[in-house]
C-alpha cells in the first residue's frame, strides 16, 4: 500500500495512508476494495479506523457552531468527501474484521454472487456531480 | 436479486454511514443464505422431501405462496375455460 499525501480534514491524518486504496467513490467500489485486500491491510485499516470512526463521524455532521442538525451532506469538501468514502469502506470492512474474521476468503467468493448495483450514497454523490 | 428501501436521501454523514452499513451486513448474510438455498433446492430437486411445512415466522414465505396458488389456479381455470 502507498502512503498518501492526500488531505483530511485535521484530526484525521493518521488515516491519510489508507485514502488511496480505500477511499473508492462508489458503494460497488468500496466493496470491491474488501474484496481486493488482504487480511494485513484490512487489519491496518481496521485498526486505525475503528477508534476515530465516532469522532469522524461527530465531524461530519456537525455545524460550525455546533449546532443541533446536521450538517448538509453538499457542503462537505474533498477533503470531508474523503474521510466520508473512507467511513463508508470501513463499514464494508467491518463485516470482514468483525464478522467473518478467519472466513473471510472463503465467504468472499459467495459475495461475488451479489454485486452491488447502487447505493444511496452513489444517489447522492451523483447529484453533487451533476451540480459541480 | 435484494432491493433495500430507505425513506428518503441521506440526511447527515451519520445515516449516510448506517445505511452504508446496513446494506454490507445484509450483503454478507445473503451470501450466507444463498449457498443454504442451493442446497435447500437441490433436496427439493431429489424428491427425498414432498412436503415442507412453513412455521408461523415463514409468515411472508406462506404470504408468497399463497398468492402465487392464486394466480396459478386462476391461470389453469381460465385455460380450461378456452379449451371446453
Amino acid at each position: 500500500m502507498s502512503v498518501s499525501t492526500a488531505r483530511l480534514p485535521a484530526g484525521f491524518e493518521a488515516l491519510s495512508p489508507f485514502v488511496d486504496f480505500w477511499a473508492a467513490d462508489t458503494a460497488a467500489g468500496r466493496a470491491d476494495c474488501r474484496q481486493r485486500s488482504d487480511a494485513a491491510a484490512r487489519q491496518a485499516f481496521y485498526a486505525a479506523a475503528s477508534p476515530l470512526l465516532p469522532a469522524a463521524l461527530d465531524y461530519l455532521d456537525s455545524r460550525p457552531l455546533a449546532q443541533l442538525d446536521s450538517r448538509p451532506l453538499a457542503q462537505l469538501d474533498d477533503a470531508e468527501q474523503g474521510l466520508m468514502r473512507l467511513l463508508l469502506s470501513f463499514a464494508h470492512l467491518a463485516m470482514a474484521e468483525e464478522l467473518q474474521r478467519d472466513e473471510e476468503a472463503k465467504h468472499a467468493r459467495d459475495r461475488d454472487f451479489l454485486r452491488i448495483t447502487r447505493a444511496s450514497a452513489d444517489e447522492a454523490a451523483a447529484g453533487s456531480n451533476e451540480k459541480a | 436479486m435484494f432491493r433495500i428501501y430507505w425513506v428518503g436521501a441521506d440526511s447527515s454523514a451519520s445515516e449516510r454511514f448506517g445505511r452504508e452499513f446496513s446494506m454490507a451486513n445484509l450483503r454478507d448474510v445473503h451470501s450466507e443464505d444463498r449457498a443454504v438455498i442451493e442446497a435447500g433446492q437441490r433436496g427439493l430437486n431429489s424428491g427425498a422431501l414432498e412436503y415442507i411445512h412453513c412455521q408461523e415466522q415463514e409468515v411472508l414465505l406462506r404470504h408468497l405462496m399463497y398468492h402465487v396458488n392464486q394466480r396459478v389456479e386462476g391461470y389453469r381455470a381460465e385455460r380450461a375455460g378456452v379449451e371446453a
